[in-house]
């Protein structure tokens, strides 16, 4: 229809309530797309597979599972040079729940490990603060740690206060003693020493996500040649020279491969191993087995992956619908407004089609500005939406992510505009000419 | 299409068998039936009848703002009954102007807009349609009410706006449905002043009206009375209108 303008300023009030109810709802879909579109992206790269040695036993009808410390630091190496697929392999000692003393203050740590840097390379870590130790650390068996981010904060208050400070250690007993789950030591005994070790760097998993917590990913690191020093004595939380995980990181389409190759290679060693280890009495109700999973960082994005995409679907489902059903609504409002003037310009002689044109173009002018409002709106959107939601905890939104999320909603109203336009418009015009003039404004 | 009335024997409007049936739930309402009607250019035909008896709905299937149920319609010679909506919006942009009771016109729009609406429709160019517009509006006597919104105007002056915008795209037909209905006598005898002289410039004009004297303009009366024309003749002056008013309203003078 002719004189738009004026139409829309006869009609503002409607007209200036759906352009918020767009706004608001095309600023949610922005702040929902810049705060999770980064954790949806689908992973790619290396795949991780965790290695383990399990003890299957039958206790009261059920399988009783555990894991065995029994891999080397050679067995990574081994591994490497034995199945060109992986690209990298580390060994893992840990120990959950360590209690260890700084400055005499008594804490608790959700796990120590030893491992060697190739452990910094599968995973990717990254060091925040210092270094991470490397090769002559390993061999040096050095007295040296690198921390977690979250433990230097606990530890220390921040990442660079940490540096070159002193963690102490302590054995399993005395961290039960200290925690108060073991009223002594039996007599004659001495629990193992303390070990002491100076944090030489602060790490972050590059895809840390706070919710998740995995036992096995140790909040302290020292080398595995410090292990190996000790000579088989125990010393802090480590009892056993011996690795609980082995770490394989893989290209993802050789992963069943590798996994193939892994069985065919481990079990033989390490059933010999178990052999030449002894204990077969004791254990001889039990049944060992190597298990290879998806246990790395594959398997946790994909679970992530499919979690936060189900969310993100939902979210933005929601605030398009809403934008939808506003701008459908308002449409019909004004359409329905308009019955009589939209009659009398077909009866002046514009065509159904024509004035289906003219509403789209009209809705989609205004679902625009909608959606102008809903990027301007936004900022303070998330804003409001950050103390509710840990959404944005993976740190700042990438530039490309955001202008992703601003074109896919500009894109969404746009298409939103089209349908919303283009319905009540043609379902207002198709009635009969007489009628449509007939009606009351 | 079939050819039928044409333009060349000066017949502009033709409807053969023309029905037109409402359905109000179970109920049908026949509005119109058998409908046969010719109309020549340059005609000035009146068309008369008692409520319901459908005077506006024959104007309406005469205008293409309704189709009928049943029968033909030819305009200069072209069927246009079964046109697609797109051509029958540009058979009612070029070839009629309306006048409605009520006026009918754009609000938010002044006097020189609403004249300019058909002229958009037809593709006009802005400055020429500011143009027609002005002439059209100084031409019904509102020279200086240009500017002016409906609501600024007198009902009387929206007429003759009204009637402005009719002429817009210089139309074959001008179809007035009870234009002075809503108007004191001064106003309406100034509006039928106007399509009168219309009609003696060459336009062809049918009025729907229940007023005798609105009728007697005409050259022609048609009665209506429950859908069908009950008589067709020529007006020679308003005592043969009001004496046919009184006959199908069934009252003796």
């Amino acid at each position: 229809m002719p004189f738009h303008w004026r139409l829309l300023k006869a009609g503002w009030f409607t007209t200036v309530l759906v352009i918020l109810q767009v706004g608001v709802a095309a600023g949610a879909l922005v702040v929902i797309l810049t705060h999770l579109l980064p954790h949806v992206t689908w992973p790619r790269g290396a795949t991780v597979l965790e290695v383990t040695y399990q003890r299957v036993e039958e206790r009261a009808g059920m399988a009783m599972r555990q894991a065995e410390p029994v891999f080397r630091p050679e067995d990574a190496l081994l591994v490497r040079g034995e199945i060109p697929a992986i690209t990298e392999a580390a060994a893992l000692v840990v120990q959950p729940l360590v209690a260890l003393m700084v400055d005499d203050r008594p804490y608790l740590v959700r796990s120590a490990g030893a491992t060697d840097p190739g452990y910094f390379r599968l995973w990717a870590l990254e060091a925040v603060a210092g270094t991470l130790f490397g090769a002559a650390e390993m061999a040096q068996g050095a007295p040296v740690a690198v921390i977690s981010e979250a433990a230097a904060r606990q530890l220390f208050g921040s990442a660079e206060d940490a540096l070159d400070r002193e963690l102490m250690l302590l054995s399993v007993e005395e961290g039960l003693l200290l925690q108060g789950l073991l009223a002594g030591f039996p007599s004659g005994t001495t629990p193992p020493p303390r070990a002491v070790f100076r944090v030489v760097g602060v790490y972050r998993f590059p895809s840390a996500d706070p919710e998740t917590v995995d036992l096995r990913r140790p909040e302290i690191i020292v080398p595995m040649g410090w292990l190996t020093a000790q000579h088989g004595k125990p010393a802090g939380p480590f009892s056993d020279p011996f690795a609980d995980v082995l770490y394989v990181s893989a290209p993802m389409e050789q992963e069943l491969a590798v996994q193939q190759a892994l069985e065919v290679l481990l079990s033989p060693l390490l059933t010999e191993r178990r052999r030449l280890q002894g204990g077969e009495e004791a254990r001889s109700r039990s049944s060992w087995q190597l298990e290879v999973v998806r246990g790395g960082q594959a398997q946790l994005l994909r679970e992530q992956h499919r979690a936060r995409a189900a969310v993100v679907s939902g979210l933005v489902f929601a605030a398009v619908l809403a934008a939808g059903v506003a701008l459908v609504t308002g449409n019909l409002v004004r359409m329905s407004g308009r019955r009589r003037a939209i009659g009398l310009a077909r009866v002046l002689g514009a065509s159904q089609r024509r004035i289906v044109q003219s509403a789209v173009v009209e809705s989609m002018a205004i679902a625009l500005v909608g959606g102008m409002v809903g990027l301007a709106a936004s900022w303070p959107l998330e804003q409001l939406a950050a103390p509710l939601s840990d959404f944005g905890a993976g740190g700042t939104t990438p530039f490309g992510a955001r202008l992703a999320a601003y074109g896919f909603c500009l894109v969404v109203t746009l298409i939103g505009g089209l349908l919303a336009g283009w319905y009540p418009a043609w379902e207002v015009s198709r009635g009969g000419l007489a009628e449509q003039l007939r009606e009351e404004v | 299409m079939s050819v039928e009335g044409d333009g060349r024997t000066g017949e502009l409007l033709r409807l053969v068998g023309v029905s037109r049936l409402f359905h109000a739930g179970s109920h049908v309402v026949t509005a119109l039936q058998e409908i046969h009607l010719s109309v020549r250019q340059t005609e000035f035909v009146s068309i008369m009848g008692p409520s319901g008896s459908g005077k506006s709905t024959l104007l309406n299937i005469l205008g293409g703002l309704d189709a009928p149920t049943s029968g033909k319609y030819w305009l200069q010679g072209r069927e246009i009954g079964g046109l697609p909506d797109r051509e029958l919006a540009r058979v009612r942009n070029r070839h009629f102007g309306y006048v409605f009771q009520n006026y009918n016109l754009f609000p938010e729009l002044t006097a020189l807009e609403n004249v300019e609406v058909p002229m958009i429709y037809a593709g006009v160019g802005r400055r020429e349609r500011r143009r027609r517009a002005t002439v059209l509006l100084e031409q019904v006597g509102l020279g200086a009410r240009l500017h002016h919104r409906p609501a600024e105007l007198s009902g009387g002056e929206q007429q003759r706006v009204a009637i402005a915008r009719a002429l817009a795209n210089g139309p074959t037909v001008l179809l007035a449905d009870e234009p002075t209905g809503n108007l004191p006598s001064n106003q309406a005898r100034q509006i039928m002043e106007l399509l009168t002289r219309l009609n003696r410039q060459g336009m062809t004009v049918i009025v729907v009206t229940h007023d005798p004297s609105v009728a007697a303009c005409g050259q022609r009366l048609i009665s209506l009375r429950d859908g069908r024309i009950v008589a067709d003749e020529a007006i020679t002056g308003t005592s043969d209108v009001a004496a046919r008013v009184a006959q199908l309203e069934g009252v003796s003078l």
